[in-house]
């Protein structure tokens, strides 16, 4: 388990909780910079500091180590991708398509009609 | 003969599993007279900048004789007849950030800042972070703007990314 997992854990818990960097950090007696640290990765947090984390938001903080975890599948890269992107959709004719470009994107079937909509 | 190297849409379809609707398969590397007879032969015909094949539609573009990045980064996928290469997606990444800084109004609403996010999300378990900061730095301090760009929009595609993690990883449940 690597900093930024651990951060996002933190994260997620402290949003839950309807805490506030800075609450949480007043909390558990460190700094909103110093949290913000952990949270993004940057700084890999010590048991104790996250044992006041749990004691502060009132929930258990579960963590696995030396976890073997194979390269995340094409399908759950695509739903990551899908939810960064959000209602955003690739427009190719946005890209001022060459003629080639325009014949080969007429051939896959990717009309300009179709993301004019 | 150099080995060709997929770069641009394609590598991008492929490193992050975004629907990005590439318009030609970019590839970097040197065409020899000998294999541009070769292209010919095979059916591939010269229509501006690219190689235009009539019969499955398919443009064909050699922007550059070699990827901008680390060579050693190049992914080799094996396929029925052989393997080709793709650049690697830290350096993917780089190229999409260095784009994305092209746009001079809306840049959070542009296909080149997208296309930035959308690797970082795809690639988010690949991605060597050090190496991309050591590539900003180095475009920093070659061309300041351009890297500082880089640096900005590359802190805010973390962030995008990292808050999607945060809600992909939590166990609860959706709806």
């Amino acid at each position: 388990m690597d900093p930024a997992q651990i951060g996002r854990v933190v994260e997620r818990l402290r949003r839950e909780a309807g805490l506030t960097q800075a609450t949480l950090a007043t909390k558990i007696g460190t700094t909103q910079a110093a949290l913000s640290k952990i949270e993004t990765g940057r700084t890999m947090p010590g048991l104790e500091l996250l044992d006041r984390v749990a004691r502060a938001i009132g929930r258990p903080i579960s963590l696995t180590f030396g976890e073997v975890t194979a390269p995340a599948s094409l399908e759950a890269r695509r739903d990551l991708v899908r939810r960064a992107l959000g209602d955003f959709e690739f427009d190719p004719w946005e890209r001022d398509p060459t003629p080639a470009e325009r014949d080969s994107l007429l051939a896959d079937g990717l009309t300009r009609e179709r993301f004019s909509s | 003969m150099v080995e060709p190297v997929i770069v641009g849409g394609t590598a991008e379809e492929y490193q992050s599993g975004s629907p990005y609707h590439e318009t030609d398969l970019d590839l970097c590397g040197v065409v020899s007279p000998e294999e541009r007879a070769i292209l010919r032969a095979l059916g591939f015909r010269k229509r501006g900048r690219h190689w235009f094949h009539d019969a499955s539609s398919v443009a064909v573009e050699f922007p550059d004789t070699r990827i901008d990045g680390d060579e050693s980064r190049i992914d080799r996928i094996r396929i029925e007849r052989g393997t080709v290469a793709v650049i690697g997606v830290d350096d993917l990444y780089v190229d999409r950030l260095r784009q994305a800084t092209a746009p001079l109004a809306n840049v959070e609403r542009s296909i080149e800042f997208h296309s930035a996010l959308a690797v970082a999300a795809g690639g988010s378990d690949r991605i060597d972070r050090r190496y991309v900061l050591r590539r900003i730095r180095e475009i920093e301090s070659s061309e300041g703007r351009t890297g500082r760009q880089m640096r900005q929009l590359d802190v805010l595609i973390r962030r995008r990314v990292r808050r999607v993690l945060v809600d992909a990883e939590d166990p609860r449940p959706e709806g």
